[in-house]
């Protein structure tokens, strides 16, 4: 089983629910100290009732959409707030229907904000080498079985998440030398709240999936691993988690 | 949104240029098709704030119907 130590300050992002609370609690629960970033404070504070280790599980209510330029800088703070840190999951991002005929610009810059400019700038913050312990440093990002896959109606989510594993793969080998690993995991439908509307949507079916539905611990502990020192020789990788399903 | 706007809109969706009229039934549109079916999701998302379900989708048979979700 994979253990960290509370010396280990892991920042996970979209914590308060779906894929990144299962993440944060994992981690929380294996011993690391968790820094869980999101917008619901009210969700957030019971992740943090829920968690099993409540000293060393701390929230942070953010909308890391808001003001994209500042993200470096606030990771900074919040270094500055409780030190260099081992880790970086980044699980936050919105999954919307999008169609040719219905382009514009304001849907492609909006969804790429969110789905790409975000995730790279925070962990642009997370890469300053002030700001995590160097060798041993780690990043997963969540991306999606559609940025490798693509079904009707994702045109531009699905690229957004193609963009965000490409960038990721050229990250990783930008900081191989200094043994800090990227990768990325990119589930298909998994079953969080978040993602009920899109499979009613799509009438996604569970017998779609040999393995059924996945669930946010089938991510979470990829994370865990992806995260830890067992896995130090893996980074540049995207697993797609889906079950045996065949799309 | 004004009716005539809507079955303007709604024509552009669906990418259809025959007449159509709020008794119209969509499975008489030939372009009424997977990705049309996609667009109109996306639209009503979109347009009006209206999420469907798939059992939702599937009681739609008329323009009237979309009409009425659309809140029209």
């Amino acid at each position: 089983m994979i253990k960290y130590s509370l010396e280990d300050k892991i920042i996970v992002t979209g914590a308060s629910s779906g894929i990144g609370l299962e993440i944060a609690h994992t981690l929380n629960r294996q011993g690391a100290t968790v820094i869980a970033i999101g917008r619901n404070s009210q969700r957030l504070e019971l992740a943090k009732i829920n968690s099993s280790n409540k000293k060393h599980f701390y929230t942070e209510i953010k909308d890391l959409t808001e003001n994209l330029e500042e993200l470096p800088q606030y990771i900074s703070h919040l270094r500055e707030k409780y030190g260099q840190f081992k880790a970086l999951v980044y699980s936050a991002g919105i999954v919307e229907l999008t169609v040719t005929r219905l382009l514009d610009k304001n849907i492609i810059d909006r969804i790429f904000n969110i789905n790409f400019s975000a995730p790279l700038l925070t962990a642009k913050g997370f890469l300053d080498k002030k700001n995590n312990i160097g060798a041993g440093s780690s990043i997963v990002f969540i991306a999606s079985v559609a940025g490798v896959k693509p079904s009707k109606g994702q045109i531009v989510y699905s690229s957004s998440k193609a963009a965000l594993i490409s960038a990721s793969k050229s990250m990783s080998q930008e900081f191989s030398n200094k043994k800090i690993r990227i990768n990325c995991i990119s589930p298909a439908w998994v079953k969080t709240p978040v993602l009920e509307r899109q499979i009613n949507y799509i009438g996604v079916k569970e017998s779609d999936y040999p393995l059924g539905f996945g669930q946010t611990s089938d991510v979470a502990n990829l994370a865990s691993f992806l995260l830890s020192d067992e896995s130090k020789w893996i980074t540049g990788q995207n697993y797609i988690l889906d079950g045996g399903g065949n799309f | 949104m004004d009716k005539s706007i809507f079955i303007e809109k709604l024509k552009d969706v669906i990418q259809t240029e025959k007449d159509i009229n709020f008794n119209t039934e969509l499975e008489s549109i030939e372009e009424w098709d997977s990705i049309a079916q996609i667009s109109l999701l996306a639209f009503l998302d979109s347009e009006f704030n209206k999420h469907l379900t798939v059992n939702d989708f599937e009681k739609i048979k008329t323009v009237n119907d979309i009409a009425k979700i659309a809140g029209l």
